[in-house]
């Protein structure tokens, strides 16, 4: 009988210290503790980005990922100690609920006030944790006119119970500013730069068809050595590559996918081969290209933008449609801050292409637990405005 | 109208060297000099940020700039709104030096008026700013009397326990009232990037670490208030949270990438 007295008190006494204050204190210290290293060390798809900057970081790194550090929002741990947080302010609501009906006057609203709050809190979680689970979120791409019943995600695809349709998408600016030493709109010089740092050489070839550069760097002696010369054969805009006949277009006019096809002589033979500004790290041979010159040196091509007297954007807008059955159910214009709410879903205004003003992408969301999330929102206003008007009162009384 | 910011500056300025002098004569007969020159700072700013308002149309929290000067607005509204304050000249020197600091190094950004960018075009921009550095101002107040609530706990701990209580209340009120303008910040945000961006919380450095500052803010307000940690501890927790408020407002800019990288 004793003993299992002693286990009895011992579970309350463990019961009451998990449901304590001073424990509740300690885990969101170790909350605040966890944000801040998720903060200074890279997160989740950052970590690769951050290996290929330093790739001596990878050992440090790989302890830091074995102990989920470097996931810290959606490891195990933190999510565990969440869960602990909900337990203790569960067990402080009810006990405050219990209080409530006890106290009177100032009191009573100093615990509706905190009871509030600490309620808010349970609801926020619950709102997170029903995201967690139920919520779904991907995006939209599409050009004026097509339409829609699926959403990509970074998994694949999920069916949209109607069809959406993007009607129309606009750019708005602000007024343009009146500088004539700027010009009218925006320009992209594309340069060649070529660079071979054993023969400390740089040069800068403005992009042509047909522009040439000859390459002719003395050696360290001080002795004009190999010479090699540059020619810009072809500029293309917006590079597409048939992939079973090789043969290269271009997509559109538009500065999208710019490349050039660039050839190079020397005494050793010639060769030629794609350059790709948006891809520096990468270029392809044309068809039928003679690989018999090895390129000692470095090229790249690069666009840089002028800016002109086009006023900043202010907005920019997608007129969407929603169709059912061919029906059409509701259209809409959104923008950044305006999105679209339907069955379910949610349609927000999310990039755009200044090079190709008639395609747009959308992100989309359904996540049930956002009306939970703003429940707790107007509980804990509601809460700390009680809370704070009470101990504005007591302290004032204290003072005087 | 750059001359109503120099003019704030310039009282805010005179308002410290004022209540610097006022410290070392007897009895303080400069007390009201000091808060006649801040309420003259304040109302400057008030006028200079209704300017900023009318000529963008848009109200002053567009960028860094802006919400400098909003910040010492609020860092001297809520000093001239305490009344316990004006009995410690002290607080009022320290107030008005923040105060200097803050508005000088705001000058050191681009004061031009910007066209705002499609994000910041809504009206959550307006209470999410405003409600965030009225509650930053309050700490900066709170963390200034808890550092002088240690300092006089450790020079005059016989001497003045009246200023010290004074201290203390101080740092308790101002932290009461920067919570609840922090936290309806917070949630002010999260509506906000829910209406923009889809979503009410994404990790972002900014948004961790204004968690970060109201979990310890919080931290201090169950201590003080449910009396487990009163006096210097009290004060240090205080002094923490300022840290935060300033790794929140500054640091985040600065040291990561974030989608409030336009405010830097």
């Amino acid at each position: 009988m004793k003993s299992n007295a002693g286990s009895r008190n011992s579970s309350i006494r463990l019961f009451d210290f998990l449901t304590s204050m001073k424990f509740a204190l300690a885990i969101v210290g170790l909350i605040a503790l966890a944000c801040a290293v998720g903060t200074f060390l890279p997160q989740g798809a950052e970590v690769a980005e951050y290996l290929k900057k330093n790739p001596d970081a990878e050992h440090c790194l790989g302890w830091f990922t074995r102990v989920g550090l470097t996931d810290v929002f959606f490891s195990w741990w933190f999510l565990a100690l969440l869960a602990i947080l909900s337990g203790n302010l569960l067990v402080c609501v009810s006990r405050r609920l219990f209080a409530l009906r006890r106290a009177t006057g100032l009191s009573r609203l100093r615990i509706a006030g905190t009871t509030l709050v600490h309620l808010s809190l349970l609801a926020i979680f619950l709102g997170g944790l029903i995201r967690g689970l139920f919520a779904e979120r991907g995006f939209i791409e599409f050009r004026e006119g097509e339409s829609t019943t699926f959403f990509s995600t970074e998994t694949g695809r999920i069916q949209l119970p109607f069809t959406v349709q993007l009607v129309k998408f606009a750019i708005e600016r602000y007024p343009a500013k009146d500088d004539a030493a700027q010009p009218a709109k925006d320009i992209y010089p594309e340069k060649l730069v070529v660079s071979w740092p054993e023969r400390k050489l740089s040069s800068v070839l403005p992009v042509a068809p047909g522009a040439e550069l000859a390459v002719a760097p003395k050696s360290p002696q001080g002795v004009t050595g190999e010479s090699f010369q540059i020619r810009i054969v072809r500029r293309v805009p917006d590079f597409m590559i048939d992939m079973t006949t090789r043969e290269v277009t271009s997509r559109s006019d538009e500065l999208r996918n710019p490349a050039i096809l660039v050839a190079v002589s020397g005494l050793g033979g010639a060769t030629e081969r794609w350059l790709f500004a948006r891809y520096p790290d990468f270029n392809m041979p044309p068809k039928g290209a003679s690989n018999a010159l090895a390129i000692p040196f470095d090229m790249g091509y690069e666009v840089t933008v002028t800016p002109g007297r086009q006023a900043p954007i202010k907005s920019f807008q997608s007129t969407l449609r929603i169709l059912k059955d061919q029906t059409l159910q509701c259209e809409k214009t959104i923008e950044v801050n305006a999105p679209l709410a339907y069955g379910g879903y949610t349609f927000y205004q999310s990039g755009y292409d200044e090079h190709d003003l008639t395609w747009t992408s959308l992100q989309v969301v359904r996540d049930p637990g956002v009306r939970v999330v703003y429940l707790g929102f107007a509980l804990m206003t509601i809460g700390l405005l009680i809370t704070t008007y009470v101990r504005a009162n007591s302290l004032g009384c204290a003072q005087q | 109208m750059t001359l109503l910011f120099n003019l704030s500056l310039v009282a805010c300025l005179l308002a410290l060297i004022v209540a610097a002098v006022n410290l070392f004569v007897p009895r303080r007969p400069l007390a009201g000099a000091v808060t006649l020159l801040l309420t003259l700072g304040v109302l400057g700013l008030t006028g200079y940020l209704g300017w900023r308002w009318l000529e963008a149309g848009r109200p002053p929290f567009g960028n860094m700039f802006e919400s400098l000067v909003v910040l010492a607005w609020a860092v001297v509204v809520v000093y001239l709104a305490l009344r316990a304050a004006r009995r410690i000249p002290v607080l009022g020197t320290a107030t008005a030096l923040l105060a200097t600091l803050v508005l000088a190094y705001a000058s050191a950004f681009e004061s031009d008026i910007q066209p705002l960018m499609p994000a910041l075009r809504s009206n959550w921009l307006t209470f999410h700013v405003f409600t965030c550095m009225l509650g930053y101002g309050a700490f900066a107040v709170s963390f200034l009397a808890a550092i002088g609530h240690l300092i006089t706990a450790r020079t005059l701990s016989r001497a003045s326990p009246e200023v010290r209580g004074a201290f203390e209340i101080i740092t308790a009120r101002t932290i009461s009232f920067g919570f609840l303008f922090l936290s309806v910040g917070i949630i002010t945000g999260a509506v906000w990037a829910n209406s923009a961006w889809g979503t009410y919380w994404s990790w972002d450095p900014k948004e961790t670490w204004s968690l970060i500052t109201w979990l310890v803010y919080a931290i201090y307000l169950h201590c003080r208030f449910m009396r487990l940690w009163l006096g210097r501890r009290a004060a240090w927790i205080a002094i923490i949270g300022f840290i935060c408020v300033l790794i929140t407002y500054v640091g985040v800019n600065f040291l990561m990438k974030s989608v409030h990288s336009y405010a830097s």
